[in-house]
């Protein structure tokens, strides 16, 4: 090769390699400002069948059924990303059980209180988890890294259900017909706000606004710094409620009507939709793309898309479908998988192949 | 470049008047770039004998100087011990 | 702690390892001079038989597939600007270490303490690596990088696969044959059976058939285990050895021991590793019949090279991921856009390396 071919290879290979180099570099910018989904698979615990259906959330192709060695009945179950942890409540039972969340082996059980709900809630950094106990009137709160009872602070009667808010937790009293604002600091109660039915669940805004669904009469509340701003009749019980992470709506479930509300801040229901049969709880996935509606009577979960309060898929569960979390259960090489410490490893394949 | 046999005789006979390099420990790539540089330092028509350990060097040493080098050598010793012999231009 | 399919295998990745080690060591087979003699004085002794090797595992492997071999033996990583980087990172190592993943083993086994201190800075490297992996390279590094799904050609285009390397090898033959450059007189001369004589065989090998040698290799091992690597069982051997200092409990609580070197969490002794093994073994062999091994006592001037190519090495191998072999040979033999970026960023950080290290006498290219 003479010195002029030389110099002409040197300058092919320049470009060709600034090419290359440009591409990544704006690929890598592009993907960033367009695709911040994250993958998670859907679990969806299914209460009288004993399984979990794991459900990937792009394509909704049914991945697997994993068993889970418990007794048959109501129980709620909650995924920590912090510590790689599954806690299930089992309605009625005292104890909460910590799972391995991959193979959903009960791992280790821990006595709370009598009577547990089996609807709890992890506060914004994953540490804390709050549930309640029914008989023992009581809030508690539990400590995720070490699975010890912080406190448990007294609420009213038949406590049901937790939600955030800034600084504090309202927990519905079904019985006392009030939602009491526990101040998470002080672990005390600051004040009870009374309702004329009775409240059942709860979501917010994490804020200081608050949803309550109750019955007798079924009502759903809109509470905003402590009071209750709006008021909606409904024509039957309420049960599942999720705000949409816009804050922009409300969705409910009707059980006894298989049907799904979505209603918008001003208190009108913009859209009803037919679900499965018994739509108990709505879970909202991370991204804030679907709705998971569990049918416990279908034996199926109906996936709502939330830019558009569609159905976009109705998938076949185990028996009793309850709620479902979101998070990477299967460990196989194609998957995103999550690690111990909430990081993401893309694992596809990443493995020590070089 | 051309490679010249070499054997135990020729070695005693050019050894008494080369110029020797010793790079014995030298490992990649510097049995390569000493020589290189140390052939250019070295007058016309002189013989190099280059004392090494290194496999390779047998190969790469006489490519790297190929342009200032007429004729190239290589004794083994059979264990391990390589000279390789330059006959500068 | 073994874990092998059958003694079938195992006795093929022993044979198909010492193949490897004997046809390293012969041949002189290392990349890093492959690269570095090509940029610096223009020498492709060594780049053909790499280019031959890469063509003929390209072939066999695309034979083995159709022929049933499961598409889950091709690695195909995702990729992104981090293959390019690790690339380089390793370039670099490899030419201040003095060699490559593969170089560096055969000439473990030839008996150089240099090398044997290459090996173990890598190792090295690869702890610190895994330490720094959940706070530094996963979230900073990998996340936002590694952002391209993996795709090789080879293994999509399934029964068209061997169209590509057979289109390759007749193009070339063609190429060569006009520019009259197709030497294949001298390399017949060489496998001729009245030629070979004991000093032949104890001599260098032609690289070009050392090449086609590690490509049939190269295929068998496909067929067996998957995708050939060094660094990887390197890796694994790390993290045992590692875990038996430090505790099991103190690598399954990092994620990259757990979850990637050990995928799965299982930390046992898989065929890979028993190749790595074998390679070693077989290039002393070779080395140690044809009267190269000699314990060479490394110059004390020259212990950095060693120790920070090495960690250098390790680092890049881990960033890429992978090294040469898994990317350059593998890669572009699977046709894989992981391993081309990887070998791109591998062939700038030679460049620039050897810029550096020959910078008083110059390169030719």
């Amino acid at each position: 090769m003479s010195e002029q071919n030389n110099q002409r290879f040197l300058l092919v290979s320049v470009i060709i390699t600034a090419l290359i180099i440009g591409f990544l570099i704006g690929g890598t910018f592009v993907y960033h400002t367009n695709n911040e989904l994250e993958q998670y698979q859907a679990v969806v615990f299914n209460t009288i069948s004993k399984t979990a259906t794991v459900i990937d959330n792009i394509e909704f192709n049914t991945l697997t059924n994993i068993e889970i060695d418990i007794e048959a009945g109501q129980y709620g179950a909650y995924f920590n990303e912090n510590n790689n942890k599954l806690y299930l409540i089992h309605d009625g039972q005292s104890e909460l059980l910590i799972l391995n969340p991959q193979s959903l082996d009960i791992e280790s059980r821990v006595r709370v209180g009598p009577n547990l709900q089996h609807a709890g809630i992890f506060d914004k950094t994953g540490e804390i988890f709050f549930l309640v106990s029914r008989d023992s009137n009581s809030l508690v709160m539990i400590n995720t890294t070490t699975d010890r009872i912080i406190s448990r602070i007294e609420v009213q009667e038949q406590p049901h259900h937790v939600a955030l808010l800034k600084d504090s937790v309202a927990v519905t009293n079904t019985e006392s017909q009030s939602i009491s604002i526990v101040d998470i600091i002080r672990m005390d109660v600051k004040n009870n706000i009374k309702i004329d039915a009775n409240p059942v669940m709860i979501t917010s805004d994490g804020e200081s606004k608050m949803f309550v669904g109750a019955v007798k009469p079924s009502k759903i509340f809109f509470i905003d710094n402590n009071e209750v701003k709006i008021s909606i009749r409904l024509e039957s019980d309420p049960h599942g409620i999720a705000l949409t992470l816009d804050k922009k709506n409300l969705i409910v479930t009707l059980p006894d009507e298989d049907k799904v509300l979505v209603i918008d801040m001003k208190g009108t229901i913009i859209k009803e939709l037919k679900t499965g049969s018994f739509p108990h709880n709505i879970d909202i996935d991370p991204n804030g793309k679907y709705g998971y509606i569990s049918n416990s009577n279908g034996a199926s979960v109906s996936i709502m898309d939330l830019t558009n309060f569609e159905i976009v898929a109705t998938i076949e569960t185990g028996n009793g479908s309850h709620n479902v979390q979101f998070y990477n259960i299967m460990n196989s090489n194609t998957q995103i998988n999550t690690a111990k410490d909430g990081g993401k490893i893309i694992s596809a394949n990443f493995n020590c192949g070089g | 470049m051309e490679e010249r046999k070499v054997n135990d005789e020729d070695m005693k006979e050019i050894e008494q008047s080369a110029v020797i390099i010793d790079m014995e420990g030298e490992v990649c790539p510097y049995p390569q770039i000493i020589a290189r540089e140390e052939i250019k330092k070295i007058d016309s028509g002189k013989i190099v004998v280059i004392q090494t350990d290194h496999v390779m060097a047998t190969k790469a040493v006489p490519q790297s100087v190929s342009n200032d080098v007429s004729e190239y050598g290589i004794w083994k010793s059979g264990s391990g011990q390589y000279k390789i012999i330059l006959w500068k231009k | 702690m073994f874990e092998y399919n059958n003694i079938f295998s195992l006795v093929a990745t022993l044979l198909i390892g010492l193949g490897f080690g004997i046809l390293l060591q012969k041949g002189r087979f290392c990349f890093t001079s492959a690269l570095r003699d090509f940029i610096a004085f223009k020498d492709t002794r060594v780049l053909n038989g790499v280019i031959i090797g890469i063509v003929t595992m390209m072939l066999g492997t695309s034979l083995a597939y159709i022929f049933g071999v499961s598409s889950s033996n091709f690695w195909v990583s995702n990729y992104g600007l981090s293959n390019i980087i690790g690339g380089f990172v390793f370039g670099i190592g490899m030419v201040y270490g003095g060699g490559c993943a593969s170089g560096t083993l055969y000439r473990a086994g030839e008996g150089y303490i240099h090398y044997w201190l290459v090996l173990i800075s890598a190792c090295v490297g690869y702890i610190l690596f895994a330490a720094l992996f959940p706070g530094f390279f996963l979230p900073y590094f990998f996340v936002p990088l590694q952002i391209f799904d993996g795709y090789s050609l080879i293994a999509s285009l399934e029964l068209l696969a061997p169209v590509v390397p057979i289109v390759l090898i007749a193009t070339s033959i063609i190429y060569l044959r006009s520019k009259n450059k197709l030497i294949i007189n001298q390399t017949i001369q060489s496998i001729k059976i009245s030629n070979i004589s004991s000093e032949s065989l104890k001599a260098e090998w032609d690289t070009k058939l050392v090449g086609l040698g590690m490509g049939i290799l190269a295929t068998l091992w496909f067929v067996v285990w998957g995708t050939l690597s060094v660094t990887g069982p390197q890796a694994k051997w790390t993290g045992l050895i590692y875990s038996e200092i430090v505790g099991l409990e103190t690598l399954q609580q990092n994620v990259y021991w757990n979850n990637v070197v050990f995928p799965d969490g299982i930390f046992s002794i898989s065929l890979d590793m028993i190749l790595f093994v074998s390679l070693i073994l077989g290039a002393f062999i070779s080395a140690y019949l044809s009267g190269d091994f000699k314990i060479r006592v490394i110059k004390r001037s020259r212990i950095p090279n060693a120790v920070i190519g090495g960690l250098v090495m390790g680092f890049g191998s881990r960033m890429a991921p992978g090294c040469n072999i898994s990317n350059t040979f593998s890669g572009l033999a699977f046709l894989s856009v992981a391993g081309f970026i990887t070998s791109l960023g591998l062939l700038l950080g030679v460049y620039v390396a050897t810029h550096w290290m020959f910078r008083k006498s110059g390169c030719a290219i």
